[in-house]
């Protein structure tokens, strides 16, 4: 090995030229080897690209130089001289397909229906590069395996206020809401714990009020509400979550902080959960509240109110009196169950 | 084959490796100086991936004299490999498989209808190939074949005027394809296409690549 030589390149290329320095492969090995990663790249060009376009081959080649490394480095466990043992008895098909083990195990958790062949091009590796391979593996993998733990989260914690509607793909999802629907879940389960019900609304408001004085009182509550979750979803729920918990407390507060105690019962329990799902509810379970709301604090949701207000319209509407309508009745309730409040 | 050939073949090559367009225009200097006959034997000696790039890059409005001139089995051959130019679902930008293939069918058979003779051999070459008709068919999978109208003339360059030219050539390659259309799954049809194409273009490569993708 010399010590002048360039050492910034792709732990296979430096295996090799350190192998081939020292004798260990011969030129006849080294032919053979580099034929070998020829027909690989070809064979990647035409199973996910194209073997004419240029740009396609190119990746290929990337690609090939990229598993490779990656497969040596797992079987070597970044020893040079095991790596370059391997290259001598092994072949670089060997380090490909240890490699490839990897690769698959992206496609996996990627599910059948991904693209494998937009996947592979996070492998790819020039012969002046280097990054650690290894680590971009494990934070593909890492991140897929997150999404996936999202998704799973947001199926758990889905509930009916929220105005996300639980056909929408939960592809769309961002972090932030299925914190929120969380956020719902810890406070209904303390509604329970006090035996309150969705439209005890001043006993709701009298919760509320009491914890914006006494912090300690919350906090227990809080903590108690918390723990359950790990009993009830397990431990790889609860330990993504658990990074969620002081700033869902946070936003207990900051809520808290905000609503006006002086208003009625039905006004402080509309605006908490609003508040707490980011303005995001869904109109339809909010009618009870809304419906108990004093006249003047009604025009405080303008928007709550056209909503309920056309859907009640045509669900009261006489069957007579549709055929003197000017417009197409069905097209309109067709849109009105449809719309939802664009905040 | 003279070495003047030789030469003229491998400057089209070289240049249609940067683009087919150009290699298709110097093909058509050739025959403009030397005659139809030269420009035929440089074909001949081009690669059938040169030629297939050269093709790809004229269409029904501007066609390339190249698809003209040359012979039914060579257009056949070029088509076989024309897929692998296909881009990727990334990268493709607004061409589809689906337009390319419109596009080289149209210059095949919309541009030069007056020697009816050729073009059915034409048709018969694409269609012996093992892979022709589902090439024939992949432009026309979503068409609606109901909405043909037998008695008008059809819009010049329109999937429809494609469709009954190919039916006047030959009927049954043109009931084969509407079979195959109407039954085929586009992406699945792509797959096969493009997997056919790049198999002829790589062509045998070590066996001991066999089990590359098989997890260690």
């Amino acid at each position: 090995m010399n010590i002048d030589k360039v050492r910034t390149r792709p732990f296979l290329l430096l295996m090799i030229s350190d192998a081939v320095d020292s004798g260990l492969i011969t030129p006849e090995q080294m032919s053979k080897m580099e034929s070998l990663l020829v027909d690989m790249s070809l064979k990647i060009a035409k199973s996910f690209f194209s073997p004419v376009i240029s740009h396609d081959l190119k990746k290929s080649c990337s690609i090939v130089l990229g598993v490779t490394t990656l497969g040596l480095l797992k079987l070597s466990e970044g020893d040079t001289l095991k790596a370059q043992k391997i290259l001598q008895e092994d072949t670089v098909l060997t380090c490909f397909r240890k490699g490839w083990e990897n690769v698959d195990a992206l496609f996996k958790a990627h599910g059948p229906d991904a693209n494998r062949a937009i996947l592979l091009t996070n492998y790819q590796y020039s012969d002046n590069e280097h990054k650690d391979i290894v680590s971009i593996h494990a934070s593909l993998i890492a991140t897929q395996q997150d999404v996936k733990l999202l998704k799973q989260i947001a199926n758990r914690f889905k509930n009916p206020l929220s105005g996300i509607g639980s056909d929408m793909d939960l592809l769309e999802l961002d972090e932030a809401t299925i914190q929120a629907d969380v956020q719902l879940w810890i406070f209904e389960t303390i509604m329970k714990r006090h035996d309150l019900g969705h439209k005890q609304y001043d006993e709701i408001k009298a919760l509320l009020s009491s914890y914006n004085d006494k912090t300690e009182m919350f906090n227990d509550d809080f903590s108690d509400a918390t723990e359950t979750i790990q009993k009830k979803y397990g431990a790889t729920i609860s330990k993504r979550i658990e990074d969620w918990l002081p700033s869902i407390k946070e936003n207990f507060h900051k809520a808290f902080a905000l609503l006006a105690f002086e208003n009625s019962g039905p006004e402080i329990y509309i605006s908490f959960f609003e508040q707490v799902l980011r303005g995001n509810i869904n109109p339809t379970h909010f009618v009870h509240a809304y419906e108990s709301l004093l006249e003047p604090e009604r025009q405080l949701y303008p928007d709550l109110k056209m909503q309920i207000e056309s859907e009640a319209d045509f669900k009261d509407l006489p069957g007579e009196e549709e055929a003197d309508l000017p417009f197409d009745t069905d097209l309109i309730s067709d849109f009105g169950d449809n719309t939802v409040i664009d905040y | 084959m003279s070495q003047e050939v030789a030469i003229l073949a491998e400057k089209v090559v070289a240049i249609t490796r940067e683009s087919g367009r150009n290699g298709g225009d110097i093909l058509e200097d050739i025959a403009s100086a030397e005659g139809d006959q030269k420009m035929i034997a440089v074909i001949s000696e081009l690669d059938i991936m040169s030629v297939a790039k050269i093709l790809r890059d004229f269409d029904a409005t501007i066609p390339s004299i190249a698809a003209w001139l040359m012979d039914p089995e060579t257009i056949g051959e070029m088509l076989d490999v024309e897929p692998s130019y296909w881009e990727n679902e990334l990268e493709k930008g607004g061409v589809t498989a689906q337009d390319s293939v419109k596009s080289m069918l149209s210059q095949i058979f919309l541009t030069r209808t007056d020697d009816e003779e050729r073009q059915a051999e034409i048709l018969d070459a694409i269609n012996h190939s093992e892979t022709g008709l589902l090439y024939l068919s992949l432009p026309f999978i979503g068409f609606d074949f109901e909405s043909i109208d037998f008695e008008e003339e059809p819009v010049s360059g329109s999937d429809e005027e494609l469709l009954l030219m190919i039916k006047s050539l030959r009927e049954p390659i043109y009931k084969a394809i509407v079979a195959t259309s109407k039954n085929g799954d586009l992406e699945n049809i792509e797959a096969i296409l493009k997997s056919q194409a790049n198999n002829i273009r790589v062509g045998e490569i070590s066996s001991d690549t066999d089990d590359m993708f098989e997890p260690l």
